[in-house]
């Protein structure tokens, strides 16, 4: 009885204390803004210690340096709430200075909440391909103000293990250049016993999501963009009907890896590849699963690389897919330091804060003064010599791009629910939904 | 007993005012939001019914019943499951409590570390089929997580059975403590077997506590099953695993048409009131025997 | 023959119970088994012990994640909001299950119905409630909402243990002339010890793994819980198995440990809480 008692005080006592603890640590920060600009920035990324946040210390290290009246706060958030907590900031007109973005559609929502750069972007714009610049701007409209700074160049490809294709006698330098030499590889690393393509399929198919922005890359090459406007459409299209098939037939050929209907794309199909699991992978260019990452595992000659996989019905050939802004930086209106913040964008999106930003953590940047040669990797030079298609995905509803997609893609390939026309139709549908939105 | 009727609302006051503003008010204002567009943030435009409309078009939303249905299918094997196990352990056999706290262990892990775990477990080359495998049973390593029917199966297996049972056990363990032993004695000079008295004595005794337990199945597989499937499945393959609440989520915190998710939220609003009115009969009828 | 009987009959009941434990003990040892391997291993081991333990995933957790420092804060944080919660659960709890008031019933039935709402449906205006009342990026405000999104059924679990304590007890309470506050402070809360650990730890357990609310509620670093900890862990792309699973594993230990502390304790209550009734 009595020592419950005074179980209970000291509980009782925690109460206040705590009060007073949460509290106390919210003014001192208050107090360190005094006087100085204190930026506060969110992002989805700073929570990956390994591969990011030792880099955005540094930059953000190198920039207070540079800007002494600048104070950096950076908060990194969960990936998987965080159009939530921004959605959130926004409703109480309060919140960080810098916010990052996916860019596209989830960019465009925030318009009306974040500033114009022009004016600040002015003196070093040509840095940056006027392509980035206008997928950056208001709605993605070139003629409107740009709305965020771009910090990577996403895209996607096809990578491939040298020494597997050597074993099974396929010429380890010259990559498959149409879809018969494509089938013959598959077809010869299967007979050699080898996986042909590491694939990552639970719960999101990617595998499959990403190897079509490669074929409609093909199929529209620079019209894609119609296909946001109607000009443009999958539903009639023959060439993307016959892309579909083509999955479905690396599908019933089982050149698709049969145990990757339960391997997860993240990572652990990108680990299979990058262990010599398999011959060939479909993979990103920046920040995960791309060249670093498998050079660093197979050797920095080991490892091919070939944008897409060329057919007859395609109006196009070799169509290097890409988003000229994977994520960016905007800074918020209610920032009662934007000049501040500007500068803190601009150490990240240029000079040495970019190359540290490229170099440490596997991101490519959309800066042409960063040199990519220096980074020692001749792969992603080679890749980068191509310019870019815009990636059909971006183009989408957000429900649709990130979520909807993929389970039309598992639906007709990993589940075989639906038909190919079905699927067809499907994907005509978010094509629609995309325009009427606008 | 005349003056204690203001302590009491005193002492119910802290709880009461809590709920009113932290749930009963959201609540009203979900239904509320479901008669606007908003994307979760700026200006909310009444539309009138037209996300009800959108919504009983739309294809997802009966697929999504139609997967919480066959969920809610699993709640009799989720009830008798946790009772048997429970009568088992009532025998007093050696080692029961250590059985006990075993069977208990998914449940301190949470829904969203068993999901991660489960979706690991089920995968073609996982745990599980190793298993399956090495016992000879080659015939039932199957795809768990990429045929859609068996997915939906497995979740309603794991989820809505076996993750709840080691709570059952704690839960009917507690109610089948209170029944009289001298009705356990009278069956055994009847020479009654095990199964006999199981049904006969030990089911009838917990009653209350079983439907207690029914609507508690009910609430964690409409309104508590989220976190699970969100680690376990993402609501796929394709949308194998999508029930009303993963819609909610997908229409509220993905596609930010936060309108029109609280119009598929009022739809669970409606389901869980009809629910709640049983559970307030079965309260009427329990206090009534009190 | 009767004893053949029996021996056939326990058997059968060692075998299910057994396989049952096994079924839940082995989602632990695997985390703990594949927490202990590095990548590399893991690729190409994926259910056998690991060849080469490794510390790295808990490095990368603890030391790399910032784990501690969240760790931390959900050890300040959820004494204090249980303290709130029992505080809650049990004043209602002794109300609705002992004393006699109009409208007890139907009070009784609505606080009920409030169990049922999924904290998706919530969340939203629960958070633009906060921020008018300035709780949020306040611990004050997450205890309030997680007490009124947990006390319910904390509340159930009291109100049908009170409702089986004797009446004799509170009329010889009320003959000595004892005020109802004393009476349930002298009086119901020691006699209640049994449930109330229970609620302790159905409580510290739903708090300790409660996201969404903390999520909205909790913005700031500083002020971050473990649970949300681990979900920054995970990045934009995800976690390797192997450093999940040290993860999970580094989230569920306060949980563990105090059922493994309380193991005796839970047993009791949940028998001389039925017992009297």
């Amino acid at each position: 009885m009595k020592i419950r008692m005074k179980v209970m005080c000291v509980l009782l006592l925690l109460l206040p204390s705590m009060m007073i603890w949460s509290a106390g640590t919210k003014e001192s920060a208050a107090a360190k803004a005094d006087g100085k600009a204190e930026i506060t920035i969110w992002d989805f990324k700073y929570g990956d210690v390994e591969g990011v946040q030792p880099a955005m210390k540094k930059i953000d290290d190198l920039i207070m340096s540079q800007n002494p009246g600048i104070t950096i706060k950076h908060v990194g958030q969960p990936n998987d709430n965080y159009y939530q907590l921004v959605r959130a900031a926004v409703q109480a007109g309060q919140g960080p200075d810098i916010v990052m973005f996916h860019g596209g559609v989830q960019a465009y929502e925030f318009d009306d909440y974040t500033i114009a750069m022009d004016s600040y972007i002015a003196d070093w714009r040509s840095e940056i391909s006027e392509f980035s610049w206008a997928y950056c701007s208001e709605n993605g409209d070139a003629k409107k103000p740009v709305h965020m700074v771009p910090l990577t160049t996403q895209g996607f490809g096809i990578y491939y293990n040298k020494a597997l294709f050597k074993q099974a006698g396929l010429d380890p330098e010259k990559a498959p250049s149409d879809l018969d030499e494509f089938l013959a590889a598959c077809e010869n690393l299967k007979k050699a016993g080898i996986v042909p393509i590491v694939a990552g399929l639970q719960g999101d198919p990617f595998s499959i999501d990403f190897l079509f922005r490669c074929f409609v890359a093909n199929i529209y090459g620079e019209d894609v963009k119609d296909l946001g406007t109607g000009k443009q459409n999958f539903a009639g299209n023959a060439a993307f009907k016959r892309s579909a098939e083509i999955v479905k037939e690396l599908f019933s050929k089982g050149y698709m890896d049969p145990a990757g209907t339960s391997t997860p794309y993240f990572m652990d199909a990108a680990n299979n590849f990058a262990a010599g699991k398999g011959a060939m992978f479909i993979g990103l260019l920046s920040d995960v699963c791309h060249w670093k990452v498998f050079c660093d595992a197979l050797g920095i000659d080991g490892v091919g690389y070939f944008p897409t996989i060329n057919f007859p019905q395609a109006k196009y050939k070799d169509q290097q897919v890409g988003q000229p802004a994977g994520i960016g930086y905007s800074v918020m209106t209610w920032s009662k330091n934007p000049e501040a913040a500007m500068k803190v964008v601009e150490g990240y999106a240029r000079g040495e804060g970019n190359a540290l930003w490229m170099g440490m953590t596997g991101a490519l940047s959309p800066n042409k003064n960063v040199d990519i040669k220096n980074l020692g990797y001749p792969l992603v030079a080679k890749i980068l010599e191509k310019p870019f298609v815009l990636d059909f995905n971006t183009l989408l509803l957000n429900e649709d791009a990130n979520g909807n997609f993929d389970r039309y893609c598992a639906q007709a390939f990993v589940t075989n629910e639906i038909s190919i026309d079905k699927f067809i139709a499907v994907s005509q549908g978010m094509l629609d939904n995309a325009q009427k939105a606008r | 007993m005349k003056s204690e009727a203001k302590e009491s609302y005193l002492l119910i006051m802290p709880l009461m005012l809590l709920l009113l503003v932290f749930i009963l008010y959201p609540v009203l204002a979900n239904v509320y939001l479901s008669f606007f567009k908003w994307k979760g943030m700026g200006k909310a435009t009444f539309i009138g019914l037209a996300n009800y409309q959108t919504m009983f078009r739309d294809e997802t939303f009966w697929v999504s019943i139609k997967n919480t249905l066959v969920l809610l299918l699993y709640i009799p094997m989720g009830v008798m499951l946790p009772i048997l196990i429970s009568a088992l352990l009532r025998e007093g056999l050696k080692g029961w409590s250590i059985f006990r706290a075993i069977i208990y262990i998914p449940n301190i892990l949470g829904y969203v570390i068993m999901g991660m775990i489960s979706s690991i477990m089920f995968r073609k080359l996982g745990p599980l089929n190793h298993v399956l495998v090495a016992i000879g049973l080659e015939g039932l390593a199957l795809d768990w997580l990429s045929i859609p029917k068996l997915t939906l199966n497995t979740l309603g297996l794991v989820y809505g059975v076996w993750l709840r049972l080691g709570f059952g056990c704690i839960f009917f363990l507690a109610a089948m403590s209170s029944i009289d032993e001298s009705l356990y004695d009278a069956a055994k000079i009847d020479g009654a077997l095990w199964w006999r008295t199981f049904w006969n004595v030990t089911v009838p005794s917990i009653r209350f506590s079983i439907e207690f337990w029914v609507v508690l199945s009910f609430i964690e597989i409409l309104a508590r099953a989220f976190p699970f499937i969100y680690t376990f499945s993402r609501g796929g393959p394709g949308f194998a695993t999508f029930t009303l609440e993963y819609g909610i989520y997908n229409e509220g915190f993905v596609a930010f048409n936060m309108g029109y998710a609280s119009t598929w939220a009022s739809v669970l609003f409606v389901i869980c009131a009809i629910i709640a009115c049983f559970q307030v009969a079965l309260m009427r009828k329990n206090s009534d025997v009190q | 023959m009767s004893n053949k009987y029996e021996k056939t009959v326990k058997a059968v009941m060692y075998v299910v119970l057994g396989m049952f434990a096994l079924m839940a003990l082995y989602p632990l040892f695997f985390v703990l088994v594949t927490s202990l391997k590095s990548p590399a291993e893991y690729v190409n081991n994926k259910l056998l012990m690991p060849q080469t333990p490794t510390f790295r995933n808990f490095y990368h957790v603890w030391v790399k994640g910032n784990m501690l420092r969240y760790f931390l804060n959900s050890c300040l944080l959820i004494p204090t909001g249980l303290v709130v919660y029992l505080f809650v659960c049990i004043t209602a709890g002794f109300a609705f299950g002992r004393l006699r008031f109009p409208y007890r019933f139907p009070l009784f039935l609505s606080v009920l119905f409030l169990m049922i709402f999924p904290q998706m449906l919530l969340s939203i205006q629960i958070f633009q409630i906060c921020r008018k009342l300035h709780l949020v990026n306040t611990y004050l405000g997450l205890i309030l909402v997680w007490v009124a999104y947990f006390g319910p059924f904390g509340t159930y679990i009291m109100t049908t243990y009170y409702a089986t304590v004797p009446m004799e007890i509170l009329e010889s309470a009320r003959l000595d002339g004892t005020g109802v506050y004393r009476m349930l402070y002298y009086i119901m809360v020691p006699i209640a010890k049994p449930m109330i650990i229970i609620i302790v730890v159905i409580g510290t357990q739903s708090m300790w793994n409660e996201l969404p609310f903390s999520l909205l509620l909790l913005q700031t670093e500083h002020l971050r819980t473990i649970t949300q900890g681990l979900g920054m862990l995970k990045g934009q792309y995800g976690l390797d198995d192997t450093t999940l699973s040290a993860s999970i594993l580094s989230a569920s230990l306060v949980p563990l440990l105090l059922f493994i502390f309380f193991q005796r304790q839970i047993t009791m209550g949940s028998y001389s809480g039925a017992v009297k009734g």
